[in-house]
């Protein structure tokens, strides 16, 4: 009796015979990989091995690692979960040549330009196999094969140098007529640090050995695989012609990291603080109790153009409301391309009570910053609503209900900023209204607002409060 | 390390306080709280504010942020990180989910337990909507049981989005965060408590050597125990029908034991899982059953409609799958008429139709205008359903 295969120690023996079909590649490429395993001492079962769907996907269930399969071109989106997690997991994929640039193709470039520390064994047999031999990204122009009747009129993929050409930082193409040559590869991958793809050509005795060869015999497709591959290092001396409709192979890329490339699984750790964006939320007060009277208005809209600020307004008064007048409020407002430009608004409930409806058919008031705006809601505004208008941007129709011209523009610009305009106005609605204090208001634009504006904001917020002390004395 | 079975929140992660604060915030500090480290994502509004925030949040605490290439791309690598220990999660808006739908069929199958928030919207614009309710149960192939729970504020963003990951940890399984434009982006007071008073649970590793494992055995209805991956357990996580073992098997025998199990484990556990809010129901004689922002205005026409002297409920489901059976049971043994209102065209209704089997009417109360309904609309639609 003959004495057993030592590799069989890195494969799952009661998976074992594998279902690969006879004279397929595969199996030689699975050897490659467990040789390979053996000369570098490397644990399996400190793996994960990652197959999608197809011929080439299956080697890894034969595999003693642990093991993710049976989706059809995530192996890649897979692994970059995984070694974002847990970096130090070695991750070996191997995907056929459908799995990888057909359904995966896009999931194979961006894992490159990540340089995502993962080996990628591509065993490209130049057809999907599995479903019957119809034609691939990767079958030779010309090549009859289940899809392609008449013959194969699409170029072909070079897979070597599509991954090249999104970042990859190791990249060989071999053959399966030259397994010493595979092994090494397979060596040289399972070591660097960044992404690696070893391509082998395969024959498929099955499908496409048989549609595009005219030929099932293993032996004679290994010979047409070999005769129309040539070393790379020979390329100089071999004219465009010579060259014609064969790969070349060889080491095309070996860098141990290209430059300006980050692996995902180098990403740093930041702090709080560390982000020039805000991480926080805004301003955690404590739970204060909510005041025994109504705040009134409660149903508000405030409306103008974009970049007046509109929106900011709001959230401060409902900030201040909640966080500080221990109050509920509910803002909506528009979004998308209406925020960017043109008119804005955004709606604003406070009350006592948590708040159901989001949305107010009848409002109690509207701030007006902008003319269309103006006209847009006010027919929302109730005939007794109160309505507080910029003079400098609306002229509103005559109404009979409370209305406040407030010349909020004008006055930021004699404080240096008409951008500052919304907090006069915010001024203005504590000071007149009470929703919430002059008090909460400036104590909101401290802790809310960017520092290189909170000096002119809480200025223009004292000059609103004025014009609000003003309109007590006697009007405008 | 494996994380504890149970465990009180990290003050670290918790930003404990009163907020005023945008629901899909609400939502992210909800996840950091649930100790979340791993966020996958792809652009898609009005889910975005999700991913920003996610991507600030997580490296403040160890945890790792992805903007994945498309939705699968991101589904996949939340199942990669989640199978090799993570606490993961992504977001997105409805077109996006029909991308996850095939990511998540890999998830139920191997129980990868994984947390989505699905941001409802209609096609092309930020219209709120319920249409996606029956994707977020059936959209994947294969045989298995969804969780989906459906927050109606941006409290609930935060306390359910907690939830949502105690129960994919508990069952190993997809839990969906039925969001919608109404609350997504909508500012609220949020009271985010302190972290000891925060109980999350964790999945349970387990205690067997390699030689002794079955990745995919468990108790009756129950999640199986996992192991720690690349540590010598050798298991086939694979969307094939599978034995015990992981041994990928076309056995109608052992692929019907799995399939049994995974929707077992949900089916077995509704009473478990499902919770209900009610409103106004001691004296009721109808009620209106419904989920998610329609909660509001329900609960608005409730006090209406009993000022015109209908004694109106308001049963708010806070998990729609698995569908709440025995409470929907419960209330159609104490109304005289059930009222589904939903933000789409009449879809969830057939569940509670379902489920009443006859037993009382049960009336849609639909829209699809991109709003939510206005109490009006409601206390309107009860007068005619009343009617007829």
């Amino acid at each position: 009796m003959s004495e057993k295969n030592p590799l069989r120690k890195y494969l799952r023996e009661e998976k074992l015979p594998h279902f690969f079909c006879s004279g397929c590649g595969c199996g030689q490429v699975l050897n490659y990989f467990t040789q390979a395993l053996e000369t570098l001492q490397m644990d399996v079962e400190q793996m994960l091995t990652i197959g999608g769907v197809g011929c080439t996907a299956r080697m890894p269930v034969y595999l003693k690692s642990d093991t993710f399969h049976g989706v059809h071109g995530r192996t890649l989106a897979w692994a970059t979960g995984v070694k974002m997690h847990q970096p130090e997991i070695p991750i070996v994929i191997f995907a056929g040549d459908g799995d990888l640039v057909s359904i995966g193709g896009n999931h194979l470039i961006h894992a490159a330009r990540r340089n995502l520390d993962v080996t990628v064994i591509m065993v490209n047999n130049l057809n999907f196999a599995m479903t019957g031999g119809q034609v691939a990204p990767t079958t030779p122009l010309g090549s009859v094969t289940m899809t392609t009747p008449y013959g194969n009129e699409e170029p072909a993929f070079d897979v070597a140098q599509l991954a090249m050409a999104a970042g990859a930082t190791h990249v060989e193409r071999w053959t399966t007529s030259r397994p010493v040559q595979c092994e090494q590869a397979i060596r040289r991958a399972l070591q660097h640090k960044g992404f690696s793809l070893i391509e082998i050509v395969s024959q498929c005795p099955t499908h496409f050995g048989r549609y595009a060869l005219k030929s099932g015999d293993p032996g004679r497709l290994l010979k047409w695989i070999h005769d129309n591959s040539y070393p790379l290092e020979r390329a100089e001396k071999m004219s465009d012609a010579e060259k014609q409709g064969k790969l070349a192979v060889g080491i095309f890329r070996h860098t141990p990291n290209v430059q300006g490339s980050v692996s995902v699984s180098q990403r740093k750790i930041y702090h709080l603080g560390d982000s020039p964006l805000s991480g926080k939320c805004e301003v955690a007060g404590a739970a204060a109790s909510a005041p025994s009277a109504l705040p009134y208005p409660q149903r508000l809209t405030l409306s103008g153009m974009g970049g007046q600020g509109i929106i900011l307004a709001s959230v401060l008064l409902g900030t201040a409301a909640v966080t500080l007048g221990g109050l509920h409020a509910v803002q909506t407002q528009s979004y998308g391309s209406e925020a960017r430009g043109g008119q804005c608004q955004a709606e604003l409930i406070i009350d006592r009570e948590p708040i159901l409806s989001p949305v107010a058919q009848q409002k109690d008031l509207l701030l007006a910053m902008f003319s269309e705006a103006y006209h847009k809601y006010i027919s929302a505004l109730k005939p007794d609503g109160i309505l507080v208008y910029d003079t400098d941007m609306v002229q509103p129709e005559p109404r009979t209900g409370p209305t406040f011209g407030v010349p909020a523009t004008k006055t930021a610009v004699e404080l240096g900023n008409r951008l500052a305009a919304n907090m006069v106005m915010l001024g203005f609605l504590a000071e007149r209204f009470g929703i919430i204090s002059p008090e909460q208001l400036e104590q909101i634009i401290v802790s809310e607002v960017d520092e290189r504006f909170r000096e002119l904001d809480i200025n223009a917020a004292r000059a609103g409060v004025a014009l609000a002390k003003k309109w007590h004395e006697g009007g405008e | 390390m494996p994380r504890p079975l149970q465990e009180q929140a990290d003050p670290k992660r918790v930003q404990t306080g009163v907020h005023f604060l945008l629901g899909n915030y609400a939502l992210v500090e909800g996840a950091m709280s649930a100790g979340c480290d791993f966020f996958a994502g792809y652009p898609i509004t009005p889910a975005n504010e999700i991913s920003e925030r996610m991507s600030q949040r997580l490296p403040q605490v160890g945890g790792q942020f992805l903007q994945g290439e498309d939705e699968l791309a991101s589904i996949y690598a939340c199942a990669g990180a989640a199978l090799s220990g993570a606490k993961a999660m992504t977001a997105t808006a409805s077109a996006g989910f029909n991308y996850m739908q095939e990511g998540l069929g890999y998830c139920y199958t191997v129980e990868a337990p994984v947390v989505v928030a699905n941001v409802m919207r209609t096609r092309g614009d930020n219209f709120a909507t319920h249409a996606d309710i029956m994707q977020l149960r059936y959209g994947a192939s294969g045989d298995y049981e969804a969780i989906v729970v459906c927050p109606s504020s941006v409290q609930e963003l935060y306390d359910y989005t907690i939830w949502a990951f105690n129960l994919a940890e508990t069952y190993r399984n997809p839990v969906i965060i039925a969001s919608e434009t109404t609350i997504a982006l909508m500012r609220e007071r949020l009271h985010i408590p302190q972290p000891g008073a925060i109980w999350l649970q964790n999945r349970r590793y387990t205690e067997k050597t390699p030689a002794d494992y079955l990745p995919f055995a468990a108790k009756a209805n129950a999640a199986p125990d996992m192991a720690p991956l690349a540590k010598g357990y050798h298991t086939i996580y694979s969307l094939n029908p599978h034995d015990e073992a992981g041994r990928i098997d076309w056995d109608p025998d052992a692929f019907e034991r799995l399939y049994k199990r995974i929707t077992g484990k949900i089916r077995e556990n509704e009473p478990q899982i499902s919770r209900v809010n009610r409103w106004m129901m001691d004296d009721a004689d109808m009620a209106i059953v419904t989920y998610g922002s329609e909660v509001r205005p329900a609960r608005e026409a409730a006090v209406l409609l009993r000022e015109e002297g209908i004694k109106m409920g308001v049963v708010q489901l806070c998990n729609v799958w698995p569908v709440p059976e025995g409470a929907i049971r419960e209330v159609a043994g104490q109304v005289g008429h059930i009222f589904a209102l939903e933000m789409n065209l009449g879809k969830y209704v057939g569940e509670i139709q379902r489920v009443v089997a006859g037993k009382v009417p049960v009336t849609g109360l639909t829209k699809n205008r991109g709003l939510v309904h206005t109490p009006w609309e409601v206390v309107q639609g009860v007068k005619e359903g009343v009617r007829k």
